[in-house]
């Protein structure tokens, strides 16, 4: 087999194993569809010319995320105001201002998921997406280049955000 | 999933049951075509920042053609000089891309790069984009004076301030990505037992 074989084989295993999950990731980087369809795009190149230095010392998974959380990133710090991005620590207090009446009975639902999302800065948006696909602490860690440490961290403060919400939404009046 | 993290149900299933078709592979001949076409993006951006070069250069060469004295002559002469060491490290600096296997670090590592790279260019800003200028200027501005018979050291004084004031900034930018860079560092540091 030929490296470009190698390569267009590695691409078509990829997408047929992880096409929902990027399909998800793009969403998770990008509202708009005309610019998710270009991230789409951008996405696809960058896994396909990736790949062809792809020598097995990680699972195709794990390649396959990084590819794709490092493109949305880029695609959001070219298209997003840096100042509509929050870190975990501030998207939690945002969340504590709104557990006022008027909010209690917001449902949990994706839209509400979608909006947390799309407010965090890149580091803390993969991880929750991460996390939002069922990835363990150790694959995350693996993904992020984040120490095992501040995986668990992030992950408690992604958990109690999420928690916010739902006992907003649950909360009697 | 592990059980030291469980994921929460409800925001979990949520997202992974949303209704969105699957990205489906393309054909590995419009892939080509698409890395070709970016790839000559990049030449006709790089090209556009030459333009401005090429504008400035015939002024100077006309000056150095037009101007008596023999230091104003050799100053826009090294001016045009300068300029293309400037239109050089502009397009080192420009094709020093990352390659397409970097994309599969991990996001802080390629985070961690990029901004190492925008930093290590600040830096040296002065020995990049300020020093090929400023001996062709100096030179230029003495002749010019020469020729006019008057001595004004605030045209100097101006042409320094400027120069100085664009390495300060720039300094001032690579503090910034540093301070991000040390904050990235870290995000991965493990805890000693």
């Amino acid at each position: 087999m030929t490296v470009t074989n190698a390569q267009d084989e590695l691409y078509r295993q990829a997408m047929a194993a992880h096409g929902g999950e990027l399909a998800r990731c793009c969403f998770g980087y990008e509202r708009d569809p005309a610019l998710r369809q270009e991230l789409q795009q951008e996405l696809h190149l960058a896994l396909w010319q990736s790949l062809a230095g792809f020598r097995g010392d990680c699972s195709l998974r794990t390649w396959v995320y990084r590819v794709a959380h490092n493109v949305g990133a880029r695609h959001v710090q070219q298209h997003a105001g840096k100042g509509q991005m929050l870190e975990l620590d501030e998207i939690v207090e945002l969340a504590d201002e709104r557990h006022d009446p008027g909010h209690t009975e917001r449902r949990l639902d994706l839209q509400r998921v979608l909006a947390l999302v799309h407010r965090l800065a890149p580091l803390d948006r993969e991880l929750m997406l991460l996390y939002l696909e069922e990835l363990d602490a150790a694959s995350i860690a693996d993904v992020t280049g984040l120490s095992a440490r501040n995986v668990a961290t992030k992950i408690h403060r992604i958990k109690a955000l999420l928690a916010s919400q739902m006992n907003a939404t649950r909360s009697p009046r | 999933m592990s059980d030291d993290i469980p994921v929460h149900d409800d925001a979990g299933s949520l997202w992974r049951g949303q209704a969105l078709p699957p990205l489906q592979p393309l054909p590995p001949e419009q892939l080509a075509e698409q890395a070709h076409k970016l790839q000559r993006t990049v030449s006709r951006r790089n090209r556009r920042e030459s333009v401005v070069a090429v504008l400035i250069a015939p002024v100077f060469l006309f000056y150095a053609w037009v101007f008596p004295h023999w230091l104003t002559k050799l100053g826009a002469l090294l001016c045009v000089a300068g300029l293309g060491v400037l239109l050089w490290q502009l397009h080192r600096r420009a094709s020093a891309r990352p390659l397409p296997e970097a994309l599969a670090g991990s996001l802080l590592g390629f985070h961690r790069s990029e901004l190492a790279r925008q930093r290590d260019a600040l830096r040296a800003a002065w020995l990049w984009y300020v020093a090929p200028l400023m001996p062709g200027m100096t030179l230029f501005l003495c002749g010019r004076q020469i020729e006019n018979g008057v001595w004004q050291p605030g045209v100097f004084a101006f042409v320094a301030l400027v120069m100085g004031s664009i390495v300060c900034l720039n300094r001032y930018a690579a503090r910034g990505l540093q301070r991000r860079i040390d904050k990235l560092d870290e995000l991965t540091v493990e805890d000693n037992p």
